[in-house]
């Protein structure tokens, strides 16, 4: 162990029975410990990579590699990726309210997935729901267990998601923007739990559109951009010099909460490419400030820099 | 600076089906400039739409008066209102439900005009469309084969078609990318500067918030707790609760302080005293039974706290 | 919990008062037409007629015509039907209700496990032939008159194939109780409630196959696959679960109705002494004690089962007890 990746995807591609390319080319890496932020534009593709890792999308074709825990899921048989789905690998979803069952208790869909997975009894598992949401911060968690989704506040309902989704000690959980519907303050708790997770040892796949959620909650972050992921590092080092072009135009686009305030933040011209028009060479060329002649020609994923990697030709050597 | 609009111990309450009561709006007094953009900033529920939308009466207040100029707006008639519309639009997040499918581009946005029997209807729309940054060739197109941000813009274009003097803008950017955001942002500044349309920005984002407005007034349970210059309040926050707010947002250069504890209280049943009292890292014993005032603090600063920060 | 119950059963009350009202009304206070004559029937003697208007108090206000019409209903039972010399009609229904009740069931039990398998068989294999041809097939169940189909039936069992080993079981026309004998009680209501049941399947299949295809697309059926929830426990336990809610408003709806006298067609087919034959006697010999009783009868079914089902309803999801919402 240690040298091979909690989860690797390569050159991960998804298309539709039509031919259109939804994915194009996503090549990320997480490992245990850490947490990698998935940043990008709505309809970027974002959702689509951790459904595909998760083997949720039977209509769509993949091609490439995922490897979780050393072993390669596309081409598993559904059975097999089954048993891994909620035990190996868990993930919790952006709305917790319409993500619950709404007429069954939470506690009750709780139990069930710990019942999926493992031979225990009915009260073995009402019992480890009990404390799971009890480490969640859940109030009164064996009251909490027997109400509705829609007894519970969004926070609550958030945790007790994310209690479900670690019931059986998954070694990958993956986020899809677990906060954008809550509140800042609640918003703030749920980032706290993720980092307490991370830190315990599992890797974290957080998928959201936005930097400062990255920033502090992930260790590192791969930005997607129509199907691409066009830069992936250590956040520390993307947020303090981002490398593409792409990534450097979002981040100066969020207005700044201190210092001098800008007459006019700066945007990005144009919008991003549907997935059925995209241009031949780098995606970002019709909207990039720095785009030359032989921007024509797709650009690969390089490593300019020991663990940072971009798809830019401004970086090759 | 005039005054634009003001309201007076403002309240909203809605009458619940088991005859309880949900105090979404209670006793606000606001001022608006003429020109000025405030924002009202608070947790989702907290009452920022529902006022927003009484402070040009879409929808009547439970008690408490608006004036307009001077006059007094509130518990007029609808007939009677008309008259003060075109003077004072809305544009709400959803920019795609505010469009009717079936109807092109140029024919919603002649409406406002028409209804009103103005005349000169397509050198107007030329002109918004050049200062949201649209083409006028898209007139003919259907609101499907926008997206998001050229969909609010032509919004704001809708809202503007009959000069008002006030933009109530109720989260214009909250759906939206931050790349798209940014253009939305820049462009409810230009029009600002350019045309002095008063804002009222609804938001719960502080770093948009602080790019586009003037004056911010923070909302906890249908209460302003504090209000005052954008930079002062965000820079040294007065209010435990705008502390909180602030310090929620998540920063790169920071990590996570230890977050509020608990929930927004139902507005149901408000907490007695200080409403904020159940989650405030500063309560007192005190602010459970003695509910804050609120007072000046520095120039042209208010705030409702027994131990404010200043 | 309480208060909701008493107030459900008050609303109840009121409804069946409103209905007896309005039946009493269009039987019996409609101007121009002399009430008394029309329960008498064609040809009643005058002396006869005489007795009848005063024990209904025809001659009274019609308030007071309404308490005894109900009094003679609900209360000493004795309302008589004279067309049919003097049959009491309140036990009459009662002795039909059973009948009636036995087909119903039993048709329930048909279309509800029919219409389960062809809607989730077609649900799980949408747009394949298999589902095609289950919708077609149900297309024609729904199509098919009922009264039509249960002719047929009656041709084919009881005359041309009675004697061959396939039918040779089929009892002759009629209903045999219950508690005479169990099996010939079975036996006897087999072919008539499966007929009742036909046009019935298509129609719920149908529905449970949209329900289920909607709920398919939930956020909650994502999360259980997340879950590694297999495809059996997914679409039986979680889909099933999201989309029975209309499906059961909707049986609700019909087996109240059916009972009430809506299988009218099927028991005269079949010659099942049930309340919708009575009702259809009734109606033939224009013999208004009896039809103010099934019409009542109906209307008390029909507004119990509906209080049945809203209480179901309120078990399946919870968040209709409590009305408000948690956002
Ligand atoms: N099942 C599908 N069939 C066809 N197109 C799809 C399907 N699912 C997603 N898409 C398309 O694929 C693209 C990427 O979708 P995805 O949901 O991954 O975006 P995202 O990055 O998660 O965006 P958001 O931030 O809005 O959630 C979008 O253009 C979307 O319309
Ligand atoms: N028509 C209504 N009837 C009853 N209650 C209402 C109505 N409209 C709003 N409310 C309630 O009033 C309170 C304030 O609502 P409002 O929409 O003003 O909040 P908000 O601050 O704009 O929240 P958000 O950020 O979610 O938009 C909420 O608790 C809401 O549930
Ligand atoms: S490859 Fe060219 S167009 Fe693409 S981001 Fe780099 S410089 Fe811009
Ligand atoms: S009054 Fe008390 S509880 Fe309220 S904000 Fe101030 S310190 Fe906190
Ligand atoms: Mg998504
Ligand atoms: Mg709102």
């Amino acid at each position: 162990m240690g040298a091979e990746a909690l989860l690797k995807l390569h050159h991960l591609h998804l298309e539709l029975p039509t031919g259109t390319a939804l994915l194009e080319d996503v090549s990320l890496t997480v490992k245990r410990g850490d947490a990698l932020g998935v940043v990008g534009e709505s309809g970027s593709g974002k959702s689509l990579t951790a459904m595909s890792v998760m083997g949720l999308l039977p209509g769509l074709k993949a091609s490439g590699s995922i490897r979780f825990e050393g072993r390669e899921l596309l081409g598993m048989k559904d059975r097999e990726w089954r048993r891994l789905r909620g035990a190996g690998m868990a993930m919790i979803f952006q709305d917790p309210m319409t993500a619950f069952l709404p007429v069954r208790s939470i506690g009750a869909q709780i139990d069930e997935q710990i019942r999926l997975h493992e031979p225990v009894s009915r009260r073995e598992a009402r019992a480890r729901t009990v404390a799971l949401l009890g480490r969640m911060g859940v109030p009164d968690p064996e009251a909490a267990a027997k109400r509705y989704p829609h007894q519970l506040s969004g926070g609550l309902r958030q945790r007790a998601m994310i209690a479900m989704a670690l019931s059986c000690g998954p070694a990958l959980l993956i986020a899809d923007e677990p906060t954008t519907a809550l509140d800042v303050t609640v918003q703030a708790q749920i980032l706290t739990l993720l980092c307490e997770i991370r830190d315990s040892g599992a890797g974290v796949m957080l998928i959201t559109h936005d930097m400062g959620v990255v920033a502090q909650t992930c260790t590192h972050v791969a930005v997607v951009y129509s199907g691409l992921v066009v830069e992936q590092g250590p956040v520390a080092a993307v947020m303090a010099l981002p490398l593409h072009p792409y990534t450097q135009a979002l981040l100066e686009a969020i207005p700044p909460l201190d210092g001098p305030r800008p007459d006019a933040l700066p945007t990005i011209p144009g919008r991003p490419p549907t997935p059925d028009a995209r241009p031949e060479g780098c995606v970002f060329a019709p909207r990039c400030r720095y785009v030359r002649p032989d921007c024509a020609v797709r650009p690969a994923l390089r490593e300019p820099e020991e663990g940072r990697r971009v798809a830019c030709v401004l970086y090759n050597a | 600076m005039t005054i634009l609009l003001e309201a007076k111990n403002l309240s909203k309450h809605y009458r619940l089906s088991h005859g309880e009561t949900l105090r979404a709006v209670s006793n606000v007094s606001l001022v608006v400039h003429r020109g000025e953009a405030l924002a009202l900033v608070g947790e989702s529920g907290c009452g920022k739409s529902t006022l927003g939308r009484t402070l040009i009466g879409l929808g009547s207040p439970s008690s408490g008066d608006v004036f307009f100029e001077g006059e007094r707006i509130s518990g007029l008639s609808d007939r009677a209102l008309r008259r003060w519309r075109p003077r004072m639009q809305m544009v709400f997040q959803d920019s795609s439900s505010t469009f009717n499918p079936r109807r092109t581009i140029g024919e919603t946005l002649a409406e406002p005009m028409r209804i009103h029997g103005r005349t000169g209807i397509a050198e107007r729309i030329a002109t918004l469309l050049e200062q949201v940054g649209l083409s006028s060739s898209i007139l003919s197109r259907y609101p499907h084969e926008f997206s998001g941000g050229q969909r609010q813009r032509l919004n704001i274009a809708r809202a503007l078609m009959l000069g008002p003097d006030l933009l109530v803008a109720d989260e214009p950017t909250s759906a939206l990318d931050v790349s798209v955001q940014a253009q939305i942002v820049n462009l409810l500044r230009d029009l600002r500067n350019s045309l002095g349309v008063a804002c009222v920005f609804i938001s719960h984002d502080l770093a948009v918030v602080r790019q586009m407005a003037d004056r911010i007034a923070v909302m906890y349970l249908g209460r302003i707790v504090e209000e005052g210059d954008v930079l002062a309040v965000l820079d040294a926050p007065a209010h435990p609760y705008t502390r909180a707010l602030l310090d929620a947002v998540p920063r790169p250069d920071r990590p996570l302080p230890p977050p509020l504890k608990g929930d927004v209280p139902s507005p149901i049943h408000p907490p007695q005293g200080c409403a904020f009292h159940t989650r405030c890292p500063l309560a007192q014993p005190r602010c459970s039974q003695e509910r804050p005032q609120l007072r000046q603090v520095g120039e042209g600063r208010t705030v409702a706290c027994h131990y404010p920060l200043l | 919990m309480i208060r909701s119950l008493a107030s459900r059963t008050g609303q109840m009350l009121l409804v069946i008062f409103g209905i007896s009202v309005l039946v009493f009304c269009i039987f019996f206070a409609t101007p121009g037409a002399d009430p008394t004559a029309r329960i008498a029937g064609r040809g009643a003697s005058p002396q006869v007629v005489e007795r009848i208007r005063a024990e209904y108090g025809f001659d009274r206000p019609l308030p007071v015509q309404y308490v005894k019409m109900m009094e003679k209903l609900f209360v000493s039972r004795d309302l008589t039907s004279f067309v049919n010399h003097g049959q009491r009609v309140v036990p009459e229904v009662l002795q039909a209700a059973p009948v009636t009740l036995s087909l119903v069931l039993w048709a329930a039990f048909f279309w509800v496990s029919g219409s389960l398998v062809f809607g989730i068989a077609s649900a799980v294999l949408r747009d394949s032939w298999v589902d095609r041809l289950l919708m077609v097939l149900g297309l024609i169940g729904l199509s098919m008159p009922v009264f039509w189909l249960g002719e047929v039936v009656n041709l084919v069992t009881q005359s041309r194939w009675h004697d061959t080993f396939l039918f040779r079981w089929v009892p002759p026309l009629g209903y045999v109780p219950f508690s005479q004998s169990p099996w010939g009680w079975a036996k006897a209501l087999f072919l008539p409630s499966l007929t009742l049941a036909v046009c019935f399947i298509g129609l719920y299949a149908r529905v449970l196959r949209s329900e289920l295809l909607t709920a398919m697309g939930e956020d909650s059926i994502r999360t259980a696959r997340a879950k590694g929830a297999g495809p059996v426990r997914v679409w039986l336990w979680h889909g099933l679960r999201l989309s029975w809610l209309s499906y059961i408003s909707l049986f609700g709806l019909d087996f109240a109705q059916l009972l009430g006298g809506g299988a009218l067609l099927t028991e005269v087919v079949f010659a099942m002494p049930g309340v919708g034959r009575l009702t259809y006697q009734a109606l033939a010999t224009l013999d208004l004690p009896l039809i103010m009783a099934t019409v009542m009868y109906a209307a008390v079914f029909v507004v119990i089962a509906n209080a049945l089902v809203d209480g179901l309803y309120a078990l399946l999801d919870p968040r209709i007890m409590e009305g408000r919402h948690g956002r």
